[in-house]
């Protein structure tokens, strides 16, 4: 389908400057670029170029573009846009269960780019532990009281645990 | 004498009990790449089996190799040869040091410095260019190290490199160091210059190292290694989540990162993005003094420094105006384990809050124990001694071997607060080789024997001892399982091996890692995740040979194994692929000997069973299975209710690691008993005179 001049620039344009600023692009935003009556999200379905991509959550659509970041980084961008702390956490913990594999270190999301309070933090991993739906993660501690999530998923208590004594301890023992 | 490239082609002879000096040809040597390898020949063919450290007949090689000088990155270390007192048998190791001496020692016209003999009264060597003095060094003898820097700088003028010892050297104790710079120590052989009468070496340089390859194509190799490098250790993704980055861990050398500063830089400087992008940032990725030290330091960080051509400044350089209330200069620099060591003595209960320094106690005692020890010239024995000081305390041996006045001379209350005023109190005596205290300098093999230590001691998993021979981890058996331990049970001190651990560090997701280790090693299994390791097999003795091979080149070359190889790069586009053939393409560049990626490695081979050649010379045996390469029982036994190869535990199994020395030996060429060389193997690798020579000794295998 052929746009109005420009239309499909404007799109690309305000989601490369977003990206830039390392922010994702909800769709939302994207509504008042483009007349009444036309859907911003149809025409990048049909225009975008590569670089541009989306992912769909709960509460809306967001975009961004590979040229200023990645997708594990708009991932951790898109679990903050979303507002759900748990599901953040739990998810964030499963990537790291699963990938590297290692456990994750609950200071991880008192840091950018997640910046959560101690209390959100607490609230969040207090609350997974009663909803079934999070069953699989579970917390373990290092010698040095430093606090791990893992998926059991992915790792073994016994991995998770020496993974983590060694990421708390042991490296700083042996750099 | 003709054109040499990468090599200055001249070594410094000098016997300090005659006071003869002389210039040997490096180029003789050429078969043994340069630094570490002549180190060993020299050893090998001048210093007679059953030589004691610190007889006259020892000798000590501060050495360069072709690439030093060259601007090549992380070239300007220093690898030190001799015999090492703190070894039970006295075997030959090196020592390491950065900073920018061996590069001034290359400008000055000499690729390696050899002393011999004694001097019959203290004396510092000064060499300018050509021009080589030795010196009376009455009046700097008894100094710390800082002040003797200050005192030869004055005579030699500010661009000197000096290379010094600190009265543990002096007074000949086996852990004691020789430092240049204001941060770089090379540990163990301090007490040979002492045992020498040497202070002091001084340089002066205006020479420059001639390259054989055109500026232009040095540069197209330099940019490119550029691309590749990561932060310290190539670790090569971020600490925090970055928009450039695909992976992140906390845990990463690569610290650099919006929000981050040298605090104490005027003005302040920001660390950044550091997209590997960004050439000119390299220097901004490893915020060490953060790493090493917590959080706290970032406040008094004035800047990274480090060796000569090092891109990466791996040394913090901090400014803690508190250390003045101790007599101590504000401006204090180390990197890793100078930290870790000197204040690894108050393990008991950790630097608590001391002497009002509050929140800021903690680093204000890491200053006060690397100032201590780097002005004294005490060696750590990579961490041992902090354990040993805990282990002696609490188990009573103190108090046992300790004459009573001086066990209650000594501020135990301090020790057990967590106040690091303890350290001054302690390494004054220790490095002054006052009472019985001081023979923990000795090293472990002696102590045990001199203080009756038992099984419990060399057993216990805390202790961290490997072998016999009184040297403690370094990234062994939790680095890669069998790889790191096994490539620890081959040297005669703690094996200093990065080139796994720069690999298996690098922090990048396991699959990714599997995949770039078949391609170098032949199978995805030369490598396990972390805690979760697996039976021994052929592609992980290909591993460990590639890191012990590599190991010997960079302390040939003299390349910085703290960043080589460059198995992985932080590039996404080049599927975090690094080049292990970086080292043969500057060597070809350099030198104008072209050398391939296999005949390069093929010379390193040849130093490491050079090295093996003198450990059985020195031990008076071939059965280096038995007597030199087994390890101390908590290797295999300390995790009781873990068994082996099952995920958490990094507990070997004993016949696994047989099977380990076992498959090393084999792709050596050692004899598969015993784990010595045969002729055969010697012969192969020209070293036909170093197979007579153990042949004379009834010293090759059957
Ligand atoms: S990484 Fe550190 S030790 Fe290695 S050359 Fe650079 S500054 Fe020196």
């Amino acid at each position: 389908m052929a746009y109005e001049p420009g239309l499909v620039d404007a799109l690309l344009e305000r989601i490369r400057a977003d990206s830039a600023r390392t922010v994702l692009t909800p769709a939302v935003e994207l509504a008042s670029l483009v007349p009444g009556g036309t859907d911003a999200v149809e025409v990048l379905e049909e225009c975008a170029e590569d670089d541009i991509k989306m992912m769909r959550g709960t509460r809306d659509l967001y975009f961004f573009s590979e040229l200023s970041m990645t997708e594990p980084y708009a991932r951790h961008l898109y679990r903050l846009a979303e507002k759900d702390p748990v599901r953040l956490i739990a998810e964030t913990t499963r990537d790291e269960s699963k990938t590297y594999p290692r456990p994750t270190p609950v200071s991880t999301f008192d840091d950018s780019p997640f910046s959560m309070t101690k209390a959100e933090i607490d609230a969040a991993i207090s609350k997974m532990a009663f909803d079934p739906e999070y069953a699989d993660i579970h917390t373990v501690k290092a010698s040095n009281e430093d606090v791990y999530l893992y998926s059991a998923t992915y790792l073994t208590e016994a991995h998770a645990a020496g993974l983590a004594e060694w990421a708390s301890v042991g490296e700083k023992e042996n750099p | 004498m003709s054109v040499t490239y990468g090599y200055t082609g001249k070594i410094l002879r000098v016997d300090l009990t005659t006071g003869k000096i002389w210039t040997d040809d490096t180029m003789k040597y050429k078969d043994y790449i340069g630094g570490e390898g002549i180190g060993y020949k020299i050893l090998w063919d001048e210093v007679p089996a059953g030589t004691h450290p610190y007889a006259p007949e020892n000798k000590i090689a501060f050495g360069a190799g072709p690439l030093c000088g060259t601007g090549v990155p992380c070239s300007g270390r220093t690898t030190i040869t001799s015999l090492l007192p703190t070894s039970p048998f006295h075997g030959a190791g090196s020592s390491h040091m950065g900073g920018y001496f061996s590069v001034e020692m290359k400008y000055a016209g000499w690729d390696m410095i050899v002393l011999e003999g004694r001097s019959p009264k203290p004396v510092w060597i000064r060499i300018e260019d050509g021009k080589v003095k030795l010196e009376d060094a009455r009046w700097v003898w008894g100094k710390g190290i800082f002040d003797t820097m200050a005192m030869i700088g004055s005579q030699m003028g500010k661009e000197a490199q000096i290379a010094a010892i600190g009265p543990a050297g002096e007074n000949q104790l086996n852990m004691s160091v020789i430092r240049t710079g204001t941060s770089h120590s090379a540990g163990g052989h301090g007490g040979i210059m002492g045992a020498k009468n040497v202070k002091a070496i001084a340089i002066k340089g205006t020479g420059s190292v001639k390259v054989a390859a055109t500026p232009e194509e040095l540069m197209a190799l330099d940019k490119y290694m550029m691309s590749i490098i990561g932060a310290n250790n190539q670790m090569v993704i971020p600490t925090v989540p970055l928009p450039w980055a695909e992976y992140s861990d906390k845990g990463s050398r690569w610290t650099g990162r919006p929000g981050l500063y040298w605090g104490a830089a005027n003005p302040p400087v920001e660390t950044g993005e550091c997209n590997p992008a960004d050439m000119q940032s390299v220097g901004k990725r490893t915020q060490k003094a953060v790493f090493d030290l917590g959080a706290g330091a970032e406040k008094y960080t004035v800047r990274m420094g480090g060796c000569a051509h090092c891109p990466i400044r791996c040394h913090a350089q901090l400014n803690v105006p508190q250390l003045e209330k101790y007599g101590m200069d504000p401006n204090v620099s180390n990197t890793c384990v100078g930290w870790s060591g000197p204040r690894g003595v108050m393990s008991l209960v950790g630097i608590k809050e001391f002497d009002g320094n509050g929140a800021d106690s903690s680093i204000v005692g890491n200053g006060i124990g690397t100032t201590m020890v780097d002005d004294l010239g005490v060696w750590c024995n990579y961490g041992q001694i902090g354990r040993d000081v805990k282990w002696f305390y609490q188990k009573g041996v103190f108090k046992r071997v300790l004459p009573a006045e001086e066990y209650a001379s000594i501020p135990w209350d301090m020790l057990e607060k967590g106040d690091a005023r303890f350290l001054i109190d302690f390494y004054t005596r220790i490095a002054n080789k006052q009472g019985e205290l001081h023979h923990i300098l000795d090293g472990s093999a002696w102590i045990a024997q001199r203080w009756g230590l038992g099984d419990d001691y060399w057993d216990a998993k805390d202790n961290k001892l490997w072998t016999r021979g009184g040297y403690p981890v370094h990234h062994s058996n939790e680095a890669g399982g069998q790889v790191g331990a096994l490539i620890s049970c081959f040297t005669n001190r703690d094996s200093q091996n990065h080139s796994h651990m720069n690999f298996i560090g690098n922090k990048l997701p396991i699959a990714l890692q599997k995949e770039i280790a078949a391609e170098i090693f032949g199978s995805p299994d030369a490598l396990d995740a972390a805690m979760d390791y697996k039976p021994m097999n052929e592609a992980k003795a290909r591993f460990v040979k590639w890191s012990m091979v590599r190991g010997r080149l960079h302390d040939s070359l003299t390349l910085c194994n703290w960043m080589w190889p460059m198995a992985v790069s932080p590039q996404k586009d080049r599927k975090y692929r690094g080049d292990t053939t970086l080292e043969a393409k500057f060597f070809s560049a350099v030198t104008g000997v072209a050398k391939t990626e296999a005949e390069l490695d093929k010379d390193a081979e040849r130093v490491v069973t050079l090295l093996r050649a003198l450990t059985v010379r020195s031990m008076g045996t071939v059965d280096m299975r038995n007597q030199h390469d087994n390890t101390n029982e908590w290797i295999t036994k300390a995790d009781k209710d873990k068994p082996q190869f099952t995920p958490g535990t990094i507990q070997m199994e004993k016949t696994d690691l047989e099977l380990g020395r076992t498959m090393v030996y084999k792709l050596f060429g050692w004899d598969e008993k015993t784990g010595a060389p045969t002729k055969a193997t010697l012969e192969a690798l020209g070293m036909a005179d170093v197979a007579s020579g153990l042949g004379e000794k009834g010293l090759l295998p059957v």
